[in-house]
């Protein structure tokens, strides 16, 4: 048995394209942020009907139905994270991590559970209008320089505090930078190793600290991160629309 | 997916009927190297079996200390120790709690190393997760059944 699952593994590596790369949506959703109100983690929220997590992975389920599913949740929604899958039958592969104290760490529990080759992406729980066109987009970027990281223009005008007064920034060369994060899978072993550091806010960071480096491929304005009470608000609004519109269409 | 300093344990426990006879499976894996274990039961329940996968994988280590990932499809394990349950019932004698014997044996093990669980979907796609799914139910179906005296002896269930 053992020899024959061996030789099975060799079988898919000989053919040895792009079709062959596993792909890992590693959906982050450890953290404990209040700000939204209540006792609930904003990610946990419910949105329209369903679990502010539900959208990202129905998502992902979407663009890519041979995707493997790792959820990174908090201790305390450890249960709620297994009967969550009970919503995606269709996916064979459904893997929950509990998470640590930062993100950081919970992005490293969750790669722990990527068992194979291909591309990993790393998304925010709390964007739920990530887009089947984006993860594409990024996944497509991935393939062809190694990450695909999102971003979008500034469109707001910026002033940045110069200590006794504020200067403005030339917003053109600003980026806003969303997930999913993309990346092969052959870059865990050499960025995601190390010891945390204040500047790893996200992925693109991280492969950058180990020497990757980080062009952008075009993001969504709608893929916003839920944050406030008012972000909330606004994505209950989103979410009703998008729905209605989709039955309209049907 | 740090291969090189933490040891991977994929391991899944079955019964036949619960209570009946059972049979557990265990795969042990550091970098290159791997390790499989299996062993039936003539009379034990589908709970037991999940943990005595896990310890019979955790009884081979020689060396304490080890960052330990196991990936498990039982949410009765990831469950009672991710959320902390079973030290709860360690303060209350287990009272009204099942398999006393094999957790105190576990948490043996899990003052000596740091582990942590993954649950995974059962029977689905992982390849090593489906492999300890054979491992337990050829285990379970075979003719080297031993005795689960912990079960047997009705003092833990």
């Amino acid at each position: 048995m053992e020899m024959d699952s061996e030789m099975d593994l060799d079988g898919e590596m000989e053919m040895g394209n792009e079709v062959d790369l596993q792909k890992y949506a590693v959906i982050v959703a450890g953290g404990k942020g209040l700000r939204v109100g209540g006792d609930v983690p904003k990610q946990f929220v419910d949105l329209a009907g369903r679990p502010v997590l539900y959208y990202s992975i129905a998502a992902f389920c979407e663009a890519f139905p041979d995707v493997h599913i790792i959820l990174v949740v908090p201790e305390d929604y450890l249960a709620f994270g297994i009967a969550l899958m009970d919503e995606f039958p269709e996916v064979d592969d459904f893997a929950v991590a509990v998470g640590g104290e930062t993100r950081y760490e919970s992005v490293l529990r969750g790669l722990e559970a990527v068992s194979g080759r291909g591309v990993v992406f790393v998304h925010d729980g709390a964007r739920p209008f990530v887009t089947p066109d984006l993860i594409s987009r990024c996944y497509d970027a991935a393939i062809a320089g190694g990450v695909g990281i999102p971003g979008v223009p500034v469109s707001d005008s910026i002033r940045m505090d110069a200590g006794s007064g504020t200067v403005p920034v030339d917003r053109s060369k600003l980026r806003i930078v969303q997930t999913p994060q993309v990346f092969l899978t052959d870059y865990i072993d050499i960025a995601f190793t190390g010891e945390y550091r204040p500047e790893f806010t996200d992925e693109a960071t991280v492969l950058e600290a180990a020497g990757v480096r980080i062009s952008l491929t075009e993001g969504e304005r709608g893929n916003f991160k839920i944050t406030t009470p008012e972000d909330l608000v606004m994505a209950e609004m989103m979410m009703r629309y998008l729905k209605e519109s989709s039955q309209n269409i049907h | 997916m740090d291969q090189n300093s933490s040891l991977i344990i994929y391991t899944d426990g079955s019964s036949r009927g619960n209570p009946g006879r059972g049979g557990y499976g265990a795969i042990l894996q550091w970098g290159g190297a791997k390790k499989e274990l299996s062993q039936g039961y003539r009379n034990t329940t589908n709970n037991r079996m999940e943990l005595m996968g896990v310890l019979a994988a955790l009884g081979v280590l020689k060396r304490d200390g080890l960052d330990i990932v196991i990936y498990t499809d039982s949410a009765y394990i990831v469950n009672s120790v991710e959320k902390k349950w079973v030290f709860g019932w360690v303060k209350k004698g287990f009272a009204g709690k099942k398999n006393a014997d094999l957790w105190m044996k576990f948490l043996d093990y899990y003052k000596r190393h740091r582990i942590r669980f993954v649950w995974v979907k059962g029977h689905a796609d992982n390849v090593w997760n489906n492999r300890c799914d054979v491992l337990a139910t050829t285990a379970a179906d075979g003719n080297q059944l031993i005795a689960d005296l912990g079960f047997e002896s009705g003092q833990y269930n």
